[in-house]
């Protein structure tokens, strides 16, 4: 028992001095171009985003209006035609624009 | 008149990249061993120093000189490297998570080998175990470790870095040490059990 105490207390000793040979990094020697190349995409992007949302912008605003355009001009030259028909539809079920006939009336 | 420092300083606020360049000479040693000391990977420890050092690029005109240049560096590695394992710690927790419920098998944790001790470097394993010995301290506690046992950080300067006293720092490395001897002597006892 007393040995297990001994040897778990050795190589806990023996772990804790581990951090006396921890291993050090050498710097990568591209580490500055690397982050010279984070640099410039971070600041490039902001200025063509830029230029980038302000045509978005202005497309969407011209094809808004064409859009709205055609969309009205078509309303109105479909509504003009079904409605004319919706008319003679609702005629020729009520048999209005038929000849009418009185089945009181005698025929001679 | 006006020190090194100060040029320096005063050169980056005016985004002078050769004074950046200089900078990044200066501290990119000890800003990516202070990263890898926290991460133990060198990849993230590089990813990491360099969001480092884009963050000073970035932030350098609100830094006001009440400490030091390498002071406010060293605490930005620190706060770095703090959210990068909180990140990596969720990652984690989600691919367990995911692993639960059958949808796809992760690796999770990276498990301490010891079942055929005598295949292994010993040394190499003890790093091993002592890393994750070390992640199971309190943040302040694993902060003053790192700092002054992987990097060798004088108390004076962690005193600095973690903006307490020299008497503070010295009770953190002590709790953390009594604290490292009881989960490692835990740690060999399960070992001995098995």
């Amino acid at each position: 028992m007393r040995k297990q105490k001994h040897q778990i207390q050795e190589a806990v000793e023996k772990t804790i001095a581990c951090f006396d040979h921890m291993e050090k990094l050498k710097p990568n020697p591209f580490f500055f171009t690397r982050l010279e190349a984070s640099l410039d995409a971070q600041q490039k992007p902001t200025g063509r985003l830029k230029g980038a949302l302000q045509s978005a912008w202005v497309i969407a605003f011209i094809l808004i209006n064409i859009v709205s355009i055609i969309v009205l001009s078509s309303d109105k030259a479909e509504s003009g035609t079904t409605r004319a028909d919706y008319l003679q539809e609702i005629a020729t079920d009520l048999t209005i624009n038929q000849p009418y006939i009185d089945p009181f009336e005698q025929e001679n | 008149m006006a020190n090194s420092e100060d040029i320096l300083i005063s050169q980056l606020k005016h985004g002078d990249r050769q004074a950046f360049r200089t900078l990044v000479d200066q501290y990119q040693g000890k800003v990516l061993n202070t990263c890898y000391g926290f991460l133990h990977n060198r990849q993230d420890a590089e990813d990491t120093a360099q969001e480092v050092f884009l963050e000073i690029f970035r932030s350098i005109s609100s830094f006001h000189e009440s400490s030091s240049l390498g002071t406010w560096i060293y605490r930005i590695s620190i706060t770095r490297s703090l959210d990068h394992l909180r990140r990596m710690k969720r990652k984690k927790r989600m691919a367990v998570l995911v692993r639960l419920i059958g949808r796809e098998k992760g690796d999770a944790e990276e498990p301490i080998n010891t079942e055929n001790p005598h295949d292994q470097l010993e040394e190499k394993e003890r790093v091993l175990i002592l890393r994750k010995a070390v992640e199971k301290l309190a943040d302040n506690q694993r902060i003053a470790v790192t700092l002054h046992r992987y990097q060798g950080f004088k108390y004076e300067e962690i005193a600095g870095i973690m903006d307490i006293s020299m008497s503070a720092v010295e009770s953190l490395l002590h709790r953390a040490k009594k604290n490292l001897q009881k989960i490692l002597y835990n740690y060999y006892a399960k070992q001995q059990e098995i």
